[in-house]
């Protein structure tokens, strides 16, 4: 948990890792796997942005790895892999509808 | 400001008649480009930035164009040092953009498309991989994506050469009667320097355009995965992941040592045992030079003698044979599907697991991988990667020469060494992640697919890192022979021996001459071993002796990387730190051994 434990949010306030998420909102890292979530909150970091985490974009977690690995997601056709600190930053709902292409 | 950031590399950046390749990265970009390019050279560096690009001549018609190897990035936002050299080329008046599209990942690579066609540069799109795409079941309509992006899109699959001169042809119908009138467009966007956003854009936008675009271009049919497409999914998951993992390395492993021993023993001692040296005495000895002079030339430690001896056969079979197999694992995307599944080792040390990319680079050489740890986020991260690199990973030649010497003895001899450069690694980890200030970024890693690398590409890699070695290398190596020969063969070896006395005999249990291998050390690493060679070391003293190498200072060139890429002081650290734990580790052990011995 050294990897900021303050992590700036997108839209400029501060969340609390691990509190402060809203209602239905959770991260990225604790949601089980093998389904699709919407992006609700995604902490202000460029690289994140540049791979298309957006709020809004829909993902499909594939798995986490055991013993603080990652988590692996599919986001649009990239596969990606975020490391624990910076998946538990993510915020996500779970989808309402698969968005078909 | 980002953008003039380049500038300073004024050679490039003012070159009239350039056409610059970009793209997502892992898209193939540099196979499209040495099939365009025949002549191709590795440019230099960039000072103070990380990224090394390549240029070569592009003819298009009877122009000659510069075709320029832009470092892959996935948007324009100046988030990286990447991302700052891709804009600083943008705004240097190019001709023309060759786009190299991912037809496997089409909505990130159009994205940065878009960000791209905002400077209006003329631009003519490779759509690359198709072969991968169709194996994933997509099928791209090329002309409709050509007119969403106004622009000619050219199906390719560049490993193939597919579809390679259809991109030449594009270009003529462009470049005809392109005249400065595109300068004046780009410079116009240039001047506020663009960074994230040009024209009130921001990323997400981006995002939503190309999300449209492929939407209207792109359908998906049904397909079975492939077998590749199937083992990169096992890869990635650590049942069966860790244990193919494991077995790529212990083959990997075995390709080099064994291969590499098969060379050396079977073919390049014979060499220079028979061929070599005895024809170089035939030479030297009708001289009748002063018995000095030529004990230097030809002597035991002559330089006639240990150059071919050390350099021809203990190092490079080596050297050529890790790269081949480095090459191999690049090229195929084995390489961040380990970064995967060791990311949980790698952050409990402290970094994370891209880190081991640079890692395993460190088993070639250091230099080359402390240079790529620019890619880090974090400084720290840098400083613990290169700190770590330099502790306890041998380069390629020294663990060559290491597994030649210590295999001579017991196979025991190896795996004891290992696991003590091993411990040593994990103990230095663990201490610099608490000692060191600062954060290290999680990690963050596109998965590319499983591929075959090609073999024209691969080769062509192969041969350009084997001649920079040879160039970069050789040098150093033929240095540290010279002092050898004066050292050993004018008798100021046995007063630096007689010196050191108290370390290198009474601390370690080495015979005096082992002194030369400190002092080579500093040289070359793998020099430190060379002399190790006919000392009639028993087993302990062996082991002694490569623990001690293993964890020894790095070499010259490293410390002036370290010196370069950080500064004086970090690099006199870490020299200080590696030696003081080498002489420590070795002479413990050493001492360790001797009590056991002692008790039994």
């Amino acid at each position: 948990m050294r990897y900021g434990q303050i992590i700036r949010h997108g839209h400029g306030h501060r969340h609390r890792m691990r509190h402060g998420h809203r209602m239905g909102q959770n991260s990225l890292y604790t949601v089980p796997d093998n389904r699709c979530y919407t992006v609700a909150d995604v902490p202000d970091v460029k690289v994140l942005n540049s791979l298309g985490f957006y709020p809004g974009a829909v993902v499909h977690k594939k798995k986490r790895y055991g013993w603080g690995g990652p988590v692996l997601v599919n986001l649009a056709t990239r596969e990606i892999a975020l490391g624990k600190d910076i998946a538990s930053a993510i915020l996500v709902k779970e989808a309402k509808e698969q968005e078909a292409k | 400001m980002k953008c003039h950031l380049v500038a300073e590399d004024s050679r490039v950046i003012e070159k009239k008649n350039k056409i610059l390749l970009m793209g997502t990265p892992n898209v193939g970009k540099s196979v499209v480009f040495s099939a365009l390019t025949n002549v191709h050279v590795i440019s230099s560096n960039y000072t103070g930035t990380t990224v090394s690009y390549m240029e070569g001549v592009y003819k298009i018609g009877d122009t000659e164009y510069t075709l320029i190897d832009v470092p892959g990035t996935y948007s324009l936002a100046a988030t990286s040092v990447a991302e700052e050299v891709a804009i600083g080329f943008l705004c240097s008046k190019p001709d023309a953009v060759l786009f190299v599209l991912n037809a496997a990942d089409l909505e990130g690579s159009v994205k940065l498309a878009l960000e791209v066609m905002e400077y209006n540069i003329p631009m003519v799109f490779a759509l690359n991989l198709m072969d991968v795409s169709e194996r994933k079941g997509f099928k791209i309509n090329a002309k409709l994506l050509a007119q969403e992006l106004g622009a000619p899109v050219i199906p390719t699959v560049a490993v193939k050469g597919k579809g390679l001169d259809g991109i030449t042809k594009a270009f003529e119908e462009i470049l005809k009667g392109e005249g400065p009138a595109a300068e004046v467009q780009t410079s116009s966007v240039c001047e506020s320097c663009p960074g994230y956003g040009v024209n009130g854009r921001n990323g997400q936008e981006y995002w939503e355009r190309a999300r449209q675009i492929v939407y209207k271009v792109l359908s998906r049919t049904d397909t079975k995965p492939s077998f590749l497409d199937r083992l990169g999914e096992a890869m990635l998951r650590p049942w069966p992941g860790i244990p193919l993992t494991l077995v790529v390395i212990l083959i990997s492993l075995g390709v080099v040592v064994f291969g590499g021993d098969l060379i050396r023993e079977g073919l390049l001692m014979a060499l220079v045992e028979q061929v070599i040296v005895p024809f170089f005495e035939r030479l030297i000895t009708p001289m009748n030079l002063p018995t000095v002079l030529h004990n230097i030339l030809i002597g035991e430690y002559g330089v006639f003698r240990i150059s071919f001896e050390w350099i021809l056969a203990l190092v490079i079979p080596y050297v050529i044979l890790f790269q081949a197999v480095f090459a191999l694992l690049e090229d195929s995307g084995i390489l961040p599907r380990i970064s995967v599944l060791f990311d949980n080792i790698m952050r409990k040390l402290g970094v994370q697991g891209g880190s081991l990319i640079h890692i395993f680079l460190g088993f070639g050489c250091a230099v080359p991988a402390i240079i790529s740890t620019r890619t880090a986020t974090t400084h720290k991260e840098r400083l613990m990667v290169a700190t770590m690199i330099c502790f306890a990973i041998p380069c390629i030649s020294q663990t060559g020469a290491l597994l030649s010497l210590l295999s001579a003895y017991s196979a025991w001899l190896v795996v004891a060494t290992a696991l003590t450069g091993a411990l040593v690694f994990l103990t230095v980890s663990l201490v610099l992640r608490k000692a060191f200030k600062g954060s290290v970024s999680p990690l963050v890693l596109e998965v590319p697919n499983l591929l075959l690398p090609e073999p024209r590409a691969y080769f062509k890699k192969l041969w350009v890192r084997i001649r920079h070695f040879l160039m970069d290398a050789e040098g150093p190596m033929l240095i540290a022979v010279f002092i050898a020969a004066i050292l050993a063969e004018t008798g100021l070896l046995a007063g630096l021996g007689n010196l050191m006395k108290p370390v290198v005999s009474g601390w370690l249990g080495l015979p005096e001459d082992a002194v030369m291998s400190l002092i080579l050390g500093i040289i070359r690493r793998e020099m430190s071993v060379a002399p190790l060679v006919g000392m009639n070391l028993n087993p302990l003293q062996m082991y002694v002796g490569a623990v001690v190498s293993l964890l020894y200072l790095p070499c010259l060139s490293v410390f002036a990387i370290l010196a370069r890429e950080f500064n004086a002081r970090t690099a006199v650290a870490i020299a200080a730190g590696t030696t003081l734990t080498a002489l420590f580790v070795g002479g413990l052990m050493n001492h360790l051994v001797l009590f056991v011995q002692n008790i039994f």
